[in-house]
């Protein structure tokens, strides 16, 4: 059994973006195969870079699991026939999964310049109040 | 013109080439003890780090522009693209 990190992107048109029915759909495609779900949440719904059959938006769930390296050639076929499916990647981590970042753990990493001058008001408005 | 004249000004040059061609240390890697731990903060999915090693068109910067090192300009590539076939970042602006 090795471990693997998979992004899936679904097509909104044939599965609904909703959280639950995109982790399923995914974690069927893989349990069927024999391999077993670590994690596997929905990543994000979001504006793709290109149109990828007609479809401008799609839905990401990024799942970790384990599975025989010989049943992964399987997974990815089978994911590829499906028709739920636009993309799909799966990649071989090493000893440890990566840490689990969702779409919001990234953006809440990201620097954020607004919040700067948001803050200068505050005080500006506390000093006026003192005079 | 003394010939110590000619020869200081050539030794003068070389270390301003030197100065001018010599790198400072890759971002990932800098002040770390093992490359690998920066190593491991690149992440294909993380669009806005990749953002920063691209032109606004989407393609790559040189490791002259990026000053990324060997192994870490490998490890962007690969991540960029893997961004690229899952529809994260485009493949022509």
């Amino acid at each position: 059994m090795n471990k693997y990190e998979g992004m899936f992107l679904l097509d909104n048109s044939k599965v609904k973006p909703d959280a639950a029915e995109c982790v399923a759909a995914v974690s069927e495609a893989i349990t069927k195969h024999g391999g077993t779900i670590v994690r596997a949440e929905r990543w994000d719904e979001r504006k793709l870079a290109y149109e990828i059959r007609k479809q401008k938006r799609g839905t990401y769930v990024l799942a970790h699991f384990e599975a025989d390296p010989t049943k992964v050639a399987a997974i990815r076929n089978d994911v590829n026939l499906n028709e739920n499916f636009l993309r799909s990647m799966v990649i071989r981590c090493g000893e440890d999964f990566p840490t689990f970042l969702t779409a919001a753990d990234y953006e809440a990493m990201r620097p954020r310049r607004e919040e700067e001058p948001a803050a200068d008001v505050v005080k500006t408005d506390v000093i006026e109040e003192e005079v | 013109m003394a010939p110590n004249g000619s020869r200081a000004k050539a030794k003068d040059k070389k270390k301003r080439l030197k100065k001018l061609t010599e790198r400072t240390p890759c971002r990932w890697c800098k002040g770390l003890k093992t490359c690998e731990e920066g190593l491991a903060r690149i992440d294909w999915k993380n669009v806005d780090q990749l953002q920063r090693f691209v032109t606004p068109q989407g393609k790559i910067f040189s490791r002259k522009r990026s000053g990324n090192c060997s192994r870490s300009q490998s490890l962007l590539k690969a991540a960029v693209k893997y961004a690229r076939q899952m529809a994260l970042m485009p493949y022509v602006g």
